[in-house]
């Protein structure tokens, strides 16, 4: 078959080369998007009957040559309906197609994602089992925030919003043990939790969130133990575009947004800003959200002198206060920021083999006390800075073969007022990295992935973290199976913590901690065909090491906590996803997940964990007299929430106490109808969340909710 | 004769006088002038003993068995402060019959709107309470009756970082057991934010 296919490739090229002769050649160039707007990656470009063509790069880009002369262009990709249309090649002038529109097929399988190899894959074809969620459902879903829409699409995340961040668990682990990524690049996490405020990414500016499951060490280093989460956000794709939102949400939650972007031959840029306050909610009682305003900008440049090189520098700048209710004695309140700076650059050999990018990371994270009765004076209490600076090779000698290698260094401080010492105390860590990865094609539908990082940490020592995944591909069914390591150096806190409190209880430290260590293995089989899509993932997941506070009673009676390597805990559990779509108008989703999460010692559920968890989702993609509206339902529903302890019994026995909080069952409802004349478009936003007023001691949240948005947009 | 005469007037005017003093007493005694009293209570481990009628701290202690033994013996206190805790020498912890005691009004009731103590005002006397927290487990003899207030989550959880609501207006008893004093709490944490510097408006009221 594929030797039927190469002769006529032959004997077309033979034709198209005879023709060329009395031809001269020119260059054709262009850009492909999605009906978005978006720019369509690993699109197949090329002329009808020819062997002239390319394919897209990661801004749907493409260039080629061909004789002068009359064709019939095809657009084409397993994502996107088959486009043809006539074309006309002159020599001596541009021959560029700067606008053509695809159509994406509504199945997500030849979406791009890189997370799982750091290189670009189709979802299809990635040997790493990788969630998306794309722009589109972000928006049918009127999803607020990164937050909002991950606990949309990912079943049994739970997360307890406070002033120190989101808060957020999946299967029983914390954030410690999920690593959040922007487009690759760490967030640096501050709070006892190791938690983030998503928040920080303007949701307007997200193209997409990856998702993997388990230890990704071998990637990326330190806290890859559970997921790694990894944001990818937008660049602009035409020469101006640009827009504003506006939402008010119940409890005044107002957010205001704008952006601008420019997509030039050599140069893009995309900046956007954003505020958001909100009146909290609970002031009298019930759960309890504090006040808060935030404000937030992103810069993204990007210049390509030449076809193989690329210089990107990005910024990013957050604010978040929160405020005390008015009828509180508080007279001070919190406030933090941060900022992020990056650039990187990279050059790709002239047979485009082997990519080389260079890039550096900082952010510096701060946190204030404002002084409501001393004009509100900021009174620093902690910083958090963080440097990170990688060389990246990926070479592709052949079609069968990928490699990725690199050597990172990473250095984090900490300065505190209090929590490291009764003066002003600064600490740090630093670590290098040596990594790599192979990926060999064994057989056509046979992928091998390999790789290992080796860590060198100033305070622990080492850690070597290998991976290992493979994906064998037979008659629409996909079978990926893995087994990966992950660690969790120990963060500064635990390290060093030197912390007096008030006299009422003391936390130190323990500069001897080891990392904890993660072993994840998994096994998941995929299905398409046509618009249905199913997966089911198995996965046994142990962490050793596990770093626990413990007691000591001192003479005094007083409490003093101190750190150990004691623990150990098995998470193992089943995922499915099931996607259908009905009539090219009804989008059926729907996930489930069973977790059973728990510490080896005592044979409990970690604290807080679900066992069975689920989020579906119904969309209607419809037109009213061919004006495109969507509307969707979507719920999250999970068991009991659990919290066991150990309690002993008036005989003395001990005993397993479980406390539960009801099952949840959150709906909500989104309308979303967009209102296009030429270049412009104005969208509508409607939703009303937690629809049937579900509520739980658990569940930090005010009940029903109602939203209206409006978001303007031109390109 | 004349100095039986003036003897005879001076224990008369003396009565009219007394006499007329009754008569004020039954047109109901008006509030006492509210003052402001601080005390810088902001040591977790220190009780400091305060009189209403002297409106001084008159003594301050570590809490130990000792201290403790000390200030259970001794009457010319009424309430002490340990940052958001509150004594009222009285119940467990007086062993010389002290009779102060607090009564906690009503949330809505402001502190301008108490002119006597309320018709069947329960006042509650100090006794001894476990609590458990970061700090371990630990048992104070205290009253109920707290500075402030913690905001607590649906769950009975603290609201982290901690919200000090207002506490309601109190009555105290003093520890002689005919004196009272409404109070309310307006300062937990000094302008620079340090908790524990504790500031109150008093006013003595009639029974």
């Amino acid at each position: 078959m594929s030797n039927k296919r190469n002769i006529l490739c032959a004997a077309l090229l033979l034709l198209c080369g005879v023709a060329a002769v009395a031809q001269q050649k020119v260059t054709v160039t262009g850009t492909v998007r999605t009906a978005d707007g978006l720019p369509a990656e690993l699109i197949n470009v090329c002329l009808k009957n020819t062997t002239f063509g390319a394919v897209t790069d990661a801004k749907g880009s493409f260039s080629f040559e061909a004789p002068a002369g009359d064709y019939t262009m095809t657009v084409f990709s397993i994502v996107a309906h088959r486009k043809e249309f006539p074309v006309t090649l002159t020599a001596g002038v541009a021959n560029h197609f700067p606008d053509i529109s695809v159509i994406e097929n509504q199945q997500q399988l030849g979406e791009v994602v890189v997370t799982g190899t750091r290189t670009m894959k189709r979802l299809s074809e990635t040997p790493v089992l990788t969630t998306l969620i794309r722009e589109r459902e972000m928006r049918e879903a009127g999803a607020m925030s990164a937050l909002e829409s991950l606990q949309d699409n990912i079943p049994g995340i739970v997360s307890s919003p406070n002033a120190m961040g989101n808060n957020m668990r999946i299967r029983g682990l914390n954030s410690r043990y999920i690593l959040f990524l922007v487009d690759g690049e760490r967030m640096v996490s501050e709070g006892a939790g190791g938690n983030v405020n998503l928040d920080q990414i303007d949701v307007n500016g997200i193209r997409r969130i990856e998702m993997v499951n388990g230890a990704s060490s071998a990637l990326y280093g330190s806290n890859a133990v559970g997921s790694v989460i990894n944001i990818i956000t937008k660049e602009p794709v035409h020469k101006l575009e640009g827009g504003a939102s506006q939402s008010l949400e119940s409890h005044h939650t107002l957010r205001t947004k704008a952006d601008v972007g420019s997509a030039l031959d050599k140069l893009n840029v995309r900046a956007d800003g954003s505020r958001t306050s909100s009146d909290g909610f609970g002031n009298n009682g019930g759960a309890y959200a504090a006040r808060y305003e935030d404000y937030g900008a992103n810069l993204k440049l990007n210049y390509k002198p030449s076809q193989r090189a690329d210089v990107n520098v990005t910024g990013r700048y957050f604010s978040h206060e929160t405020f005390n209710p008015a009828n509180s004695m508080n007279v001070r309140h919190s406030l933090t920021h941060n900022l992020t700076l990056g650039a990187n650059g990279g050059f790709a050999s002239a047979d485009n083999k082997n990519k080389v990018r260079i890039s550096v990371n900082a952010t510096k994270y701060f946190d204030y006390y404002v002084l409501e009765k001393k004009n509100n004076e900021r009174d620093l209490r902690n910083t958090a800075s963080y440097l990170s600076a990688r060389v990246l090779d990926t070479w592709t000698p052949s079609e069968k073969w990928e490699m990725v290698g690199g050597m990172e260094y990473n250095h984090e401080e900490n300065y505190a007022t209090t929590t490291l010492g009764s003066v002003p105390t600064n600490k740090s860590l630093d670590d290098m990295n040596g990594f790599a990865q192979a990926q060999y094609k064994l057989f056509e539908n046979f992928d091998l992935v390999g790789g290992a990082r080796y860590t060198y940490n100033t305070q622990f020592g080492s850690a070597f973290t290998p991976k290992l995944s493979v994906m064998y591909d037979v008659a629409g069914f996909k079978f990926r199976g893995g087994v990966g390591s992950a660690f969790r150096a120990p963060s500064i806190k635990e390290l060093y913590y030197d912390f007096d409190h008030q006299g009422m209880f003391w936390v130190y430290g323990n500069a001897d901690l080891k990392a904890e260590k993660g072993l994840y293995s998994s096994l998941s089989v995929e299905y398409s065909a046509g618009s249905f899509n199913a997966s089911v993932a198995g996965y046994h997941n142990r962490i050793n090491n596990k770093i626990t506070q413990y007691d000591v009673i001192n003479a005094a009676g007083a409490n003093e906590k101190y750190y150990r390597n004691v623990s150990s805990t098995t998470i193992q559990g089943v995922d499915a996803h099931v996607s259908y779509i009905l009539l090219r108008e009804l989008v059926l989703k729907a996930g489930y997940s069973y977790c059973d999460a728990r510490d080896n010692s005592t044979g409990l559920q970690l604290e807080s964990n679900t066992k069975h968890s689920g989020t579906c989702s119904a969309t209607w993609n419809g037109a009213i007299v061919k004006s495109p509206f969507s509307l969707q339902l979507a719920g999250r529903l999970h068991s009991p929430k659990l919290y066991q302890h150990i309690v002993t019994d008036a005989a003395g026995n001990e005993q397993t106490e479980t406390e539960q909080s009801k099952s949840y069952a959150i709906w909500k409802a989104t309308l979303v109808k967009p209102f296009r004349v030429k270049s412009h478009t104005l969208e509508l936003t409607l939703k009303a969340d937690n629809l049937f007023n579900f509520s739980d001691t658990s569940f930090i949240n005010p009940g029903r909710q109602y939203l209206a948005g409006l978001r303007y947009r031109f390109k | 004769m004349k100095r039986v005469f003036f003897f005879s007037m001076a224990t008369l005017m003396a009565a009219s006088i007394f006499v007329s003093c009754s008569k004020d007493d039954d047109k109901e005694e008006q509030p006492g002038a509210t003052t402001e009293a601080y005390i810088d209570a902001s040591s977790n481990t220190v009780w400091h003993y305060y009189s209403f009628s002297k409106d001084e701290v008159v003594g301050s202690a570590e809490e130990s068995a000792e201290n403790n033994a000390t200030w259970a013996a001794r009457k010319d206190w009424d309430i002490a402060v340990r940052r958001y805790n509150i004594r009222t020498n009285s119940g467990e912890f007086t062993t010389a019959a002290a009779q102060g005691g607090v009564a906690t009004l009503d949330a809505n009731t402001t502190f301008a709107s108490v002119q006597k103590v309320p018709t069947g005002a329960g006042f509650v006397t100090d006794k001894a309470v476990t609590s458990s927290g970061m700090g371990g487990t630990t048992t104070v003899v205290r009253s109920d009756a707290t500075v402030i207030l913690f905001k607590q989550n649906e769950d009975g959880s603290l609201v982290m970082p901690p919200v000090y609501l207002k506490a309601p207006v109190y009555i105290f008893r003093a520890a002689d057991g005919g004196n009272y004093y409404k109070v309310q709490f307006t300062q937990y944490q000094n302008d620079a934010s340090v908790t524990g510097h504790v500031k109150f408006d008093r006013a003595k009221i009639p029974q």
